[in-house]
């Protein structure tokens, strides 16, 4: 696949959904702590969202690096807009804003 | 005998040292041992490299398990200002030049603007 039609694809994935994880391993079995700790404060949240396994896709891998101009796994995508990484995610659990930028997106957290 | 297998230590390879049984170890858990026995990136290094992209910074660096590889970076920058989250991290990632998801294994950061 080319760059174009990979970004596509990501693209057709983060609109698909209000909620998107890209992440090393599964939300029941993450296979990496950093994606475990975003998977975690989702569940906690009650957030309905869709998770992808970089891990099985090495295009999907290395195409949401060059997509999100991000270096790392996991992104999280809130309303078709990257939020961040696991460091952001949890920063903004903290602080509650992470609560108000699902609000904004439409998305009930419980 | 014994003296002839100790000079091979030099040259073993991975699979010498690998029962069979370990093949079966999932790949992800085989990149992490590789990580670990890669060389460390020194704390300096990191810093420098942070404050030459971004003039004036404040840098501090932990090293989080004394391992070179999971380093926790504190940056305190004026050009962070009215910049989000995200920008401001892609900033850092940007003066890291392709390092950090490579060479850097983990490396959690921390920004903000001056109060």
């Amino acid at each position: 696949m080319t760059d174009v039609a990979i970004d596509d694809r990501i693209k057709g994935l983060v609109e698909k959904d209000k909620v998107v994880l890209f992440m090393k391993g599964t939300p029941i079995f993450p296979q990496c702590g950093f994606s475990s700790v975003v998977a975690q404060v989702l569940n906690h949240l009650e957030v309905p969202f869709e998770s992808y396994n970089v891990l099985e896709d090495p295009e999907l891998r290395d195409g949401i690096k060059s997509f999100s101009d991000w270096p790392t796994i996991p992104q999280l995508y809130v309303g078709g807009e990257f939020v961040g990484g696991c460091d952001i995610i949890k920063e903004m659990f903290e602080s509650g804003e992470l609560q108000d930028a699902f609000k904004d997106a439409g998305v009930t957290v419980n | 005998m014994v003296i002839a297998k100790f000079s091979l230590a030099g040259s073993l390879k991975k699979d010498d040292l690998t029962p069979k049984y370990m093949l079966r170890v999932p790949l992800t858990v085989i990149d992490e041992l590789i990580w670990r026995l890669k060389m460390p990136m020194p704390i300096e290094t990191l810093e420098e490299m942070i404050r030459e992209a971004l003039p004036g910074a404040d840098v501090r660096i932990e090293d989080l398990r004394g391992d070179g590889d999971h380093y926790a970076a504190h940056v305190t920058f004026d050009g962070f200002k009215s910049l989000s989250r995200v920008k401001q991290h892609q900033m850092v990632y940007k003066a890291l030049k392709g390092k950090m998801g490579g060479e850097l294994h983990a490396l959690a950061l921390h920004t903000k603007a001056p109060d």
